[in-house]
């Protein structure tokens, strides 16, 4: 379960994250959506720990900045940055030692072959495309066995092969009990994935709903009917 | 912990590879070996010279680096800067559940390796030219090493991690440190005043118990002098407070609560830092963490095709604060004023100054052989896709994407030449051939540049390429010397031996702006 509680995060003067709570629950898909600058990579990044924010941040019940919440918790960037001098395959291996993760060899290399990395694992960081970059970033990620994942414009970059096999993994993951957030602007990405929906605008959470509480409503319609409400 | 260590042994044993697999790692070493060398038989004489080849002169130099670079490492630390992260470090490191403590220390490594490096060789240094026992070289080795790098990563983790006192504390800190080096300063000041008007104050002032005294970096030099010199009341005392101090920083840093506040400041450090070495490998300039401001300006273009790219960059200058005057103006008016300087002291002293005049042309080849030679607009062309959509020819396109750095050159010309020439009484056509030839040496420069991103864009880093045109720059001046002596010496006329130089320096310029305009022609390199 990933909860957050009261969160605000000011850059300066400016404040970018104001007072925002929601829950996603186990097993459940989470999106986070809302025009440029509504706070959603604010939002992820102090998730992630990358920033100093007020308020609280629980992944399965522990603070997210502790060690043993670490442990359990998956990143995937917007933009992915690799070591240069590490190849495909001594990322993965770096992420199984420092996560001390229970993934096997069999495990890594059905990893690698499902995102067709497999013919790359000797390449170094610098010597790979953004895409390929993208799926080395969700293959780290996934080697954790992590309880909470975030993926942040998780699409961007990849291949339509790729795009298809995350889709497919998220809902593994979900099915498996993980929970997911994904902040995207790509709304017809996620609309087959999501179970509970937050859309954000100038740093506050304007909306939430259920997958039950849309019906059948398609996510474009859902998405901007909200933000031009609040618009007017 | 596991992972922090397969990490950086991984990456060093793949960079180790790699470079090894690169001839051009061979000519770099080469080109080390042979300026070691260099440096170690030249700094034997020079430290004799000054009187600086006894234990003493090397304690002397140790502490001038303790007095004025320690203050300045540790206020850098206060500020959270001076810790070298990178993006990947920010993607995989620290989402990642390692203690940020450990992550502050093993940041540190890539220095203390250099510590390392250092300490052996100081030490090899120490025995050979300031005359000090191996083995007390070999104790300063060890117990320098040992002990400086505790004290070091310990404040790097109290300073750099710290989450007990709030960022303006900090900079308070930091400024603190700052006025320590003034202080330092002031006081060296006034030894040198009121007490020794020479250099040797410097031994003076770095010999004064005063010194010793200051916490840490007093106390440091302390350490190297009981270490080296051997025990005084002052330096056993701070010694003493030293290695205290060391264990006691060690422990409250180990007791410290860090979290990882310092993950922000050093995500966007990382960010800054990537965008600067980006720079760098393209050869452009920058400075970590500064944004440009423009102003507000328009231009109006006056013709299509290539020119327009003339026009574009004169707007990019007219929005830049300082317009086209860049640091090289400041350069070559501080050299006229210093040729001044030199022709005057030489009249004075009665020297033969007939030669007065190939002065500028000997700045002038001077600047533009050594100074480097950041890439300016025109390589940014290279790297717009409407520079090759242009329905224009290359050379053209060539043309107007350098125009401005010849303008440019003729500005840089005039601070450089005009105040020479108003001092000596030079005549309006020596002026003209002098501003000419600038222009000229500049534009070889430029072309050189150029070429050599046409023919060795993907095979040679920035460094490499700069050793290419300063090579190909050193035989095109060293010619024109050559010429320049021959026609004087033949005609005794400046005006003739300048003609020549010129001439020959435009034949040249255009052979190699034929060749660069290549690099115009298609966004791929040879």
């Amino acid at each position: 379960m990933l909860e957050i509680q009261n969160l605000t995060k000011r850059y300066k003067k400016t404040l970018a994250v104001d007072q925002v709570s929601f829950v996603v629950p186990d097993g459940q898909v989470g999106i986070l959506l809302g025009p440029n600058g509504a706070g959603k990579s604010t939002i992820i990044k102090s998730i992630a720990g990358l920033l100093r924010y007020e308020g609280g941040i629980g992944i399965q019940g522990m603070q997210a900045k502790s060690l043993e919440a670490k442990k359990i918790f998956g990143y995937v960037p917007e933009i992915p940055a690799m070591f240069d001098a590490l190849t495909v395959r001594e990322h993965v291996e770096y992420i199984r030692r420092a996560y001390s993760a229970s993934i096997t060899d069999e495990e890594v290399a059905a990893l690698f072959e499902r995102y067709e990395l497999d013919d790359k694992l000797d390449k170094l960081g610098n010597e790979l495309s953004k895409g390929m970059m993208q799926k080395v970033s969700i293959c780290c990620a996934l080697a954790i066995k992590p309880k909470v994942i975030l993926f942040d414009e998780p699409m961007v970059g990849l291949d339509p092969k790729a795009i298809k096999e995350l889709k497919e993994t998220i809902l593994e993951l979900r099915d498996s009990g993980t929970t997911v957030l994904v902040s995207t602007h790509m709304l017809e990405m996620v609309k087959d994935l999501w179970d509970v929906m937050f859309v954000m605008d100038k740093g506050k959470i304007i909306a939430s709903l259920t997958k039950e509480e849309a019906a059948d409503r398609d996510i474009e319609e859902l998405f901007f009917g909200i933000t031009e409400r609040e618009g007017d | 912990m596991g992972g922090l260590r397969y990490l950086y042994l991984t990456s060093m044993k793949n960079r180790i590879k790699r470079a090894l697999h690169k001839p051009v790692t061979y000519v770099y070493l080469l080109i080390g070996i042979f300026y070691i060398g260099f440096l170690a038989s030249a700094l034997g004489p020079m430290l004799t010279q000054w009187g600086m080849d006894t234990p003493k002169g090397l304690v002397f130099i140790l502490s001038f680096v303790c007095c004025f670079f320690t203050p300045a490492g540790l206020a850098s630390y206060a500020k959270r800067k001076g810790m070298l992260f990178r993006p990947s470090d920010v993607h995989f490191v620290f989402s990642s559940p390692v203690n940020p403590k450990t992550v502050l220390v093993y940041t540190q490594l890539k220095q203390y390796l250099m510590g390392f490096v250092l300490n052996s060789a100081l030490a090899i240094i120490g025995i050979v030219f300031f005359e000090i026992a191996p083995w007390k070289m070999a104790l300063y080795f060890v117990l320098a090493f040992v002990v400086q790098n505790i004290l070091e990563s310990s404040l790097v983790v109290l300073l750099y991690g710290n989450e007990r006192f709030s960022d303006n504390t900090m900079k308070w800190v930091a400024r603190g440190l700052y006025l320590l080096i003034a202080a330092l300063l002031l006081f060296a000041a006034y030894l040198f005043f009121f007490v020794e008007p020479s250099f040797a104050v410097l031994g003076l002032f770095l010999d004064h118990p005063f010194v010793q005294c200051i916490p840490i970096i007093g106390w440091n030099i302390a350490f190297i002098r009981l270490l080296i010199l051997g025990p005084t009341t002052v330096n056993v005392i701070c010694t003493i407070l030293y290695l205290v101090s060391a264990c006691l920083l060690f422990v409250l840093a180990k007791r410290m609560k860090c979290t990882g506040a310092y993950y922000e400041d050093a995500m966007k450090f990382a960010d800054d830092y990537q965008e600067l070495l980006n720079k760098k490998m393209q050869g452009e300039s920058g400075r970590l963490g500064k944004k440009q401001s423009f102003k507000q300006a328009s231009v109006e273009y006056k013709g299509g095709g290539a020119k327009a790219i003339f026009y574009r960059q004169l707007l990019e200058y007219k929005k830049n604060r300082t317009f086209i005057f860049s640091w090289m103006t400041l350069v070559n008016l501080a050299v006229s004023g210093f040729l001044i300087y030199a022709v005057v002291t030489g009249k004075k002293e009665g020297l033969d100054m007939t030669a007065q005049y190939f002065l500028l042309p000997g700045a002038a080849a001077y600047i533009a052989f050594l100074f480097s030679a950041y890439k300016t607009k025109w390589a940014k062309e290279l790297e717009n896709p409407y520079t090759y959509l242009i329905p224009d020819t290359p050379f053209r396109k060539l043309w107007y994407a350098t125009l401005m750095e010849h303008i440019r050159a003729v500005i840089d010309g005039l601070a450089l030449i005009l105040p020479f020439a108003i001092a000596v009484k030079m005549s309006p056509v020596l002026i003209l051939l002098n501003l000419l030839l600038y222009v000229c040496l500049l534009g070889n420069k430029l072309y050189f540049n150029v070429l050599s991103e046409a023919l060795l864009g993907d095979v040679l880093g920035a460094t490499g390429k700069s050793f290419l045109r300063m090579f190909g720059q050193m035989i095109v001046i060293s010619l024109a010397i050559i010429i320049a002596v021959i026609i004087w010496a033949l005609t005794e006329s400046y005006e003739l031996a300048f003609c020549g130089i010129l001439v020959y320096m435009i034949i040249i310029t255009v052979l190699l702006a034929i060749g660069g305009s290549f690099s115009f022609s298609k966004m791929e390199t040879l």
